[in-house]
């Protein structure tokens, strides 16, 4: 594991302080780890090569219709592809993404203390991840799924017969029940940290913002997961007993299926970008130095949207049959969402101006989550609206609607977040220069890639397609579909440079990295009052807490390339 | 292991203050039954929609739920009283009564297994006669379902509830300090809820 790599201590340069990542030496103190900052490391680790392993599903299927007619694969490879490449980005990637690697980083540190209110089940949770993972492996092994990531019945439920209940629908299924219950423990975990663990002096409106987005995402987790933990276990049960819960064949109703699946996964979509517009709302305000606008506004616009969250869910249903009257009332809730949503960016906005911006990565990758959310927001609008959304229903407007939020929202505000915690995890400071060129890449090849994609799916190309050619397609769709399908492919060929030089010179930075001052960045939240790397016990002394977002208290040391307290104040702060 | 000048000397949890841990233990017990009410919750929605379809209104011959579940409910009653009994036995400092306690809701809990398990086996012909048929299949089988996934819940409470009983019997629990007798009687609680709730639904579907 590359984990290994960062306790290797750099015999050319004097001997640092014991800090948490060379107290303990050997892969046993890692995998045994009750420290919430080791166990959050191996998350980041896993989620990432978890990524790495979706996103090479993504350009199998990306080279797939990079041309008409069967390129690579053949149709029913790629049916698994694009199962697969979902599930795992889903399941294994962006639900604990944010949360589970820097949340359990960053959380207890910024609540100033020792750990999470229960470090034995923080890594119970890792290892229902791990099993989760193994068992979404079984599942490519025991001949892959090609149901699509949302097991709609009845292409879950058929084909049991000749090839047996314990197939790849089977494994993938349990491993979603078993990563359900990691999600759970985490929230649980976070909820009673936050509740119990505050710091005297930090009241609920004194906590970071990124603190509220973890504490909103925590309700989801703990209130949506259970549903989908219950439907993936009764559609085991269903294929394996043959009850009739789902299948019509059988008696079920497969649009219960749908109901239960999406009163998770809709919540599913604020467990992945809640927590990384808390990141932004931290980005935001520390690399402007300037105190953040609206801070009530934006903590409750994160509560508000948890529970908008659970009203919605319909949406994805307006062409399932369900009643008019109940794809009215879902389509008049899913404008509502777009209110908080809109505080945030609003306050973000407000954030910037007149503020003193520093246009590093992480800022970079803040200024790219608002525009790229931004246009998720405004492109769902039409989907809400059930007269369009008949037209645009599995289109690839959809699949650039989703991956604007969920790439360009969630990933972006994760890939922000790693930047700015960066220097703190592992104590070294990446090339500037190298972070920025690379964030351009990923912006400018995300815009090609999925943008594109809206154009394409407005024209009516239908997603999940293996091909846009022969029978049935007249010649100049398919020509204009390649042309534009070509472009996609370009992009996500951009897309994937960028994301290769950003591992690059983030590993090349636990070698060769410049050592990482305190607070390199000028944020004032507990976690820059540590050293970088923190200590096992991250605090000394308590900090001192105070207006986490008023940075006129710091000054910019050159000496020291970082920021500190400023003397003319340290006697009344003790911490610098 | 490097030096700790945060002093906690308690096995792993960063709260030094035994009360607040216990406080902690409990919101986080409380958060994790309200995420297993909710599964529990949707699963009987699940129930009651097929249930109510109309494909399954043409009425079929269900035989009656087997009266032995009327004693599995006593039974699970009446262990949520002596898991009480045994939570006031150590707030009061009298250890025997807490040791009757929880060995009685051991005791009660398996009775309450056996009697489920003797229910399943007599609906056991039921269920063979009803496979043919998927739509009375449904409706056998899901009693199964229902009633197994609840006693799943229950095994799963006897285990720590066992070892929280041979602590028990080794005087581990005071009436300042008792976090495992109150834990396992919070979920033995929330396991007697979840039945009523279930057995009423069965009750009123058949």
């Amino acid at each position: 594991m590359t984990t290994n790599e960062v306790t290797t201590p750099i015999e050319s340069e004097p001997a640092r302080e014991t800090n948490y990542l060379n107290a303990t030496t050997g892969i046993m103190s890692w995998l045994g780890t009750l420290d919430h900052k080791r166990i959050g490391v191996m998350y980041l680790v896993s989620v990432l090569m978890s990524f790495f392993v979706a996103g090479l599903f993504a350009m199998v299927i990306r080279i797939e219709l990079m041309w008409p007619g069967e390129t690579i694969i053949d149709q029913d490879t790629y049916n698994q592809m694009f199962t697969l490449h979902g599930a795992i980005m889903v399941f294994l990637v962006l639900i604990p993404s944010v949360p589970a690697s820097l949340g359990n980083f960053v959380l207890p540190i910024m609540l100033g203390a020792k750990d999470v209110a229960f470090p034995r089940l923080n890594l119970f949770s890792y290892y229902l991840w791990v099993t989760g993972a193994v068992m979404a492996v079984a599942a490519i092994l025991f001949g892959g799924v090609d149901t699509g990531w949302t097991f709609y019945v009845p292409y879950s439920t058929t084909g049991v017969d000749d090839r047996g209940a314990m197939d790849g629908v089977f494994f993938l299924t349990m491993a979603v029940f078993v990563l359900g219950f990691s999600s759970i423990f985490t929230g649980l975990n976070f909820i009673v940290t936050i509740h119990r663990l505050r710091p005297p002096g930090m009241t609920w409106f004194k906590m970071p913002l990124f603190l509220w987005a973890i504490y909103a995402t925590g309700i989801l987790q703990v209130m949506a997961t259970p549903v989908i933990g219950i439907t993936v276990l009764l559609l085991a049960v269903e294929r394996t007993v043959g009850i009739g819960i789902f299948d019509p064949s059988l008696g079920g109703d497969p649009i219960l299926f749908q109901h239960f699946f999406w009163f998770y996964s809709h919540p599913a979509v604020y467990i992945m970008i809640l927590p990384p517009m808390g990141i932004i709302s931290e980005l935001i305000s520390v690399h402007s130095h300037k105190h953040i606008f609206g801070y009530r506004f934006i903590a409750f616009s994160s509560v508000a949207i948890a529970i908008f969250s659970f009203l919605v869910w319909g949406h994805h249903m307006f062409v399932s049959s369900q009643s008019p009257l109940l794809n009215v009332v879902f389509s008049a809730i899913t404008f509502s969402v777009a209110i908080p949503s809109a505080v945030k960016v609003f306050n973000w906005l407000a954030t910037l101006y007149k503020g003193s911006i520093s246009l590093n990565t992480p800022m970079l990758y803040a200024l790219s989550f608002i525009f790229l959310f931004t246009i998720a927001g405004l492109t769902g609008l039409p989907l809400a609206v059930i007269a369009t959304d008949i037209h645009l229903h599995d289109t690839y407007f959809v699949v650039a609607h989703f991956h604007y939020t969920m790439m360009g929202g969630a990933l972006t505000g994760m890939l922000g977040g790693i930047h700015h915690w960066w220097p703190k995890i592992t104590g070294r400071m990446y090339s500037e220069v190298w972070g920025r060129i690379a964030c351009g890449l990923v912006f400018v090849g995300f815009n090609v890639t999925f943008f594109t994609q809206f154009v394409l799916g407005s024209l009516g190309m239908p997603r999940r397609y293996h091909d846009y050619s022969g029978p049935g397609w007249a010649q100049e769709t398919t020509d204009l579909f390649h042309s534009l399908h070509f472009v996609s492919t370009m992009g996500s060929f951009i897309m994937a440079l960028g994301f290769f030089l950003t591992a690059g010179y983030l590993i090349h930075s636990l070698f060769r990295g410049r050592r990482a001052p305190a607070n390199p960045w000028g944020g004032r939240s507990l976690e820059w009052q540590c050293p970088s790397p923190p200590p096992v016990y991250n605090f000394a002394e308590p900090p001192h807490v105070g207006d986490c977002y008023d940075f006129s208290v710091l000054e910019w040391d050159e000496q020291e390339q970082g920021y500190h307290w400023r003397r003319d104040l340290a006697h009344d702060a003790g911490e610098a | 292991m490097t030096a700790d000048p945060g002093g906690s000397a308690t096995k792993s949890s960063p709260i030094v203050d035994p009360r607040s841990r216990v406080a902690a233990g409990v919101l986080g017990l409380r958060l994790f039954l309200l995420s297993l009410g909710i599964l529990f919750g949707a699963v009987l929605i699940g129930y009651v929609v097929v249930r109510l379809s109309p494909a399954l209104e043409s009425t079929f011959e269900i035989p009656p739920l087997p009266r032995g579940l009327w004693l599995s409910t006593l039974f699970l009653l009446c262990s949520s009283g002596t898991i009480h009994l045994a939570l006031t036995g150590v707030r009061r400092e009298r250890p025997r009564r807490l040791r009757v306690g929880m060995v009685a809701t051991i005791a009660l809990g398996w009775a309450f297994l056996a009697t489920q398990t003797l229910c399943w086996i007599s609906w056991a012909g039921p269920l063979r006669s009803s496979l043919a048929e998927a739509q009375r299949a449904f409706l056998v089988t899901s009693f199964y379902v229902l009633t197994g996934l609840h006693a799943i819940h229950v095994i799963g409470g006897l285990v720590p509830l066992t070892v929280v009983t041979s602590r028990a019997f080794g005087d581990r629990y005071t009436s300042a300090d008792h976090a495992g007798v109150r834990y396992c009687a919070m979920y033995w609680h929330f396991l007697d809820v979840v039945w009523l709730v279930l057995f009423a639904t069965l009750m009123v579907a058949a």
